[in-house]
């Protein structure tokens, strides 16, 4: 009996001496294998893409600093990474030991399905939940269980060009109703108000989840599009007929249902169109010299407040959906681990310099770099934020989202009510999770 | 050769080599399939036998019966305008008019052309506030009739159907060319002497004797609208609500999209058995037709 005691005892202590080398690990030289191994790394940025060579440095660097490890980089433009590539891929689980994923309901599939590691332990080792922000890992939580590394925020915001207010005489609208009397006046002047590219759904998306984050507020979007509450409520129809007046107050470019995303969006860069409401990533191409909108011209602000709403300004649309997660059928967790750790603080650093995104690890050592005035002026403005949404079109699963894009166009076009919106809305959320 | 020919195990062995790849990459995804549409299923997790059910539901579901509709008006579309276009062209070359080279392969140009590149040059034309149509009617005074034409529920079809319609006459139209000037000269100079004119002999000799080259030709033309593709995917996506979706494209964002990999796999078996019936379909009636011509002849 006692030499059971001893032996539990000295296990304890094994074990505690065995935590403590763990938690040094933190600072990266886990035991890592000797073995001459490959990684496959997935991404989604392909040559000509800004982030690319950031991908690239990192492994170049990563290899260096161990020899034996190999990284296989497979990039895939976005959309048919997102649609089909991983989709196929996750289906016998041949994707990357390492690779790019939405959180929110795209993940979730994955992780139902059990493709993905879910990386508690490794959270504890290397101690990151005391670097990252907070809430920085809520939509890559399923089940109480941590599945992703969380590689940026974003926030929607809205872009105002100074310069085509100036001429047309206007101020930049701080609420609802200043919005319309603005859109109507550069209408009567000639000028298409605001961007939209209406051919792409989650384009109309975009301003009808921040309309919807102002009339119903952040707390209660996420609890409906979590599934707990319902989005047939008065507030939501109100956020669809807020978009349809805009629409109807000629908000958006001619015959915007034909317009992609692209386009109308190059409405703006090229100063033609004085308001876009778009997520921090538009910062980048803000700060692109070949633009004809030049840095100086280009206010950053709040989307204008509701009447009645219950969401105030300091409520944004946006928050944590891009994530690095491990195959669960890696043969080697805790290099690829090790690895997307590395990539995933590097890259996080890199975007937010490159004006991509807003970081989401505490004290990122960014040195004397310049970060993209436009992103700086964002993150001022996100400083007292109390609440984010994500786009519904990343909390939704499967056929929701087509329904939502539809329903969205559908409102645009007017064959869709705002009631009938809501609706649906909420019946296309059920059926897609009860499958 | 020939007493190789006549041993059946000779026939079977060179055979195998074509039949073993057929087999492989065009029968058993296609019964694989045909499995997969009874199973209710995301494409990543295990799947639930649901029998029939994708079936039925695919006949309530209002997006695939406008999904079918469009794809046979396409497929009508090809028939009744693309081949009787592409056929004119055809005879109007053979009967001889200047520059016949010159114009063969102009009329061929857009079916080399990537349908990417059409659909993207045609987004331009469509353009509702610089694109080259819109300004033609501004131009012509006419601003009214001025439409949105790839955004709005009323004007999406046609004017997916134009470029994608426009495109492949060239490519008919060859393979009528090359039918009718295969026809040997004595028939063609036998009718001149007794005195029939080029309408005459476009009607009375070539189109009759290139009869197998039509039934070819419809069939493909049927076949190609049904699995139509590429073309509406860039230009609209199947949008605005679903109004230009055809059914390769629904059964697409259904895999995709929604998820519901078995009920695409049951559209998928529809696209199939839809197809086999048309090529049946032309196969008697043009059976019909040749048997007609030679009692009469």
């Amino acid at each position: 009996m006692k030499g059971k005691k001893m032996l539990s005892v000295l296990l304890a202590g094994i074990m505690a001496a065995s935590m403590a080398v763990s938690v040094n690990a933190a600072d990266g030289d886990i035991q890592l294998t000797d073995e001459e191994i490959t990684l496959k790394f997935w991404d989604i940025w392909p040559e000509g893409q800004p982030m690319a060579p950031l991908v690239q440095d990192y492994i170049a660097q990563y290899e260096e600093e161990h020899p034996n490890i190999h990284i296989e980089e497979v990039a895939t433009q976005e959309v048919d990474y997102q649609t089909t590539k991983l989709r196929v891929a996750a289906a016998d689980s041949s994707q990357g030991d390492v690779f790019f994923c939405w959180g929110g309901g795209y993940a979730k599939t994955y992780v139902d399905a059990g493709v993905v590691l879910p990386l508690e332990e490794y959270y504890e080792k290397y101690g990151i939940n005391d670097q990252l922000l907070q809430g920085a890992t809520t939509y890559c939580t399923y089940n109480d269980e941590t599945y992703g590394l969380p590689l940026k925020q974003w926030a929607g915001v809205l872009f105002c060009n100074k310069r085509i207010f100036d001429e047309n005489n206007l101020e930049i609208p701080t609420t609802y109703d200043e919005l319309i009397d603005c859109i109507k006046a550069f209408r009567e002047n000639g000028v298409t108000p605001m961007v939209l590219g209406a051919k792409d759904g989650w384009h109309i998306g975009m301003i009808q989840n921040m309309l919807a984050v102002r009339t119903a507020g952040a707390d209660y979007m996420n609890s409906a599009l979590s599934g707990d509450a319902t989005l047939d409520t008065p507030e939501i129809v109100e956020s669809a007929k807020l978009l349809s007046e805009m629409n109807e107050a000629g908000a958006f470019p001619d015959g915007t249902l034909g317009i992609s995303s692209d386009e109308a969006e190059e409405l703006f860069y090229s100063g033609m169109v004085p308001m876009f409401f778009g997520g921090s990533w538009v910062a980048q191409s803000v700060d692109n010299p070949d633009n004809a909108c030049s840095q100086d011209e280009i206010v950053v602000t709040t989307f204008p407040t509701v009447e009645n709403g219950k969401g105030d300004e300091t409520q944004y649309s946006g928050g944590v959906i891009d994530f690095f997660m491990i195959n669960s059928a890696t043969e080697h967790p805790d290099e690829a681990f090790d690895f997307a750790y590395g990539m995933t603080k590097y890259m996080s650093k890199e975007a937010y310099v490159l004006g991509d995104s807003l970081p989401c690890w505490k004290d990122l050592d960014i040195g004397d770099a310049e970060i993209s005035p436009a992103l700086v002026k964002v993150q001022e403005l996100i400083q007292n934020s109390t609440g984010y949404v994500l786009a519904w079109d990343t909390f939704l699963t499967g056929s929701a989202i087509d329904a939502h894009y539809n329903l969205l166009q559908g409102v645009i076009e007017g064959s869709i009510t705002p009631e009938e919106f809501a609706t649906q809305m909420q019946a296309a959320k059920e059926e897609a999770l009860a499958e | 050769m020939e007493k190789a020919l006549r041993s059946k195990k000779a026939v079977c062995f060179f055979i195998l080599p074509g039949l073993i790849l057929f087999l492989l990459i065009v029968a058993v995804p296609i019964i694989q399939s045909a499995d997969y549409s009874l199973l209710k299923w995301n494409g990543i997790s295990e799947g639930t036998f649901v029998g029939l059910d994708n079936y039925i539901e695919m006949f309530k579901d209002p997006v695939f019966l406008l999904s079918l509709k469009n794809s046979l008006l396409l497929a009508a579309a090809s028939v009744l305008i693309q081949m009787p276009i592409s056929m004119l062209l055809a005879l109007v070359l053979v009967n001889g008019v200047k520059g016949e080279n010159f114009f063969r392969n102009a009329f061929f140009i857009p079916v080399i052309i990537s349908s990417t590149v059409i659909a993207n040059l045609w987004m331009k034309i469509y353009h509702p506030s610089y694109g080259l149509l819109n300004v033609f009617f501004d131009w012509l005074g006419h601003p009214e009739w001025k439409q949105n034409w790839l955004g709005s529920s009323a004007t999406v079809l046609i004017a997916c159907f134009i470029p994608m319609i426009w495109k492949d006459i060239g490519y008919n139209m060859l393979l009528f060319y090359s039918a009718a000037k295969s026809i040997s000269s004595d028939i063609i100079e036998a009718a001149k002497i007794d005195g029939a004119s080029k309408f005459q002999i476009s009607m009375k000799i070539i189109m009759p004797i290139i009869i197998p080259m039509i039934e070819a030709v419809t069939i493909f033309c049927i076949v190609g609208s049904l699995k139509s593709f590429d073309m509406i995917f860039i230009l609209t996506g199947g949008g605005p609500m679903h109004a230009s979706s055809v059914l390769s494209l629904m059964m697409y964002s259904e895999i995709f999209t929604n998820n519901h990999y078995g009920y695409a796999s049951a559209v998928a078996i529809a696209i199939i058995i839809i197809c086999l019936l048309f090529t049946f379909g032309v196969q008697f009636v043009f059976k019909k037709i040749m048997r007609k011509y030679r009692s009469d002849s």
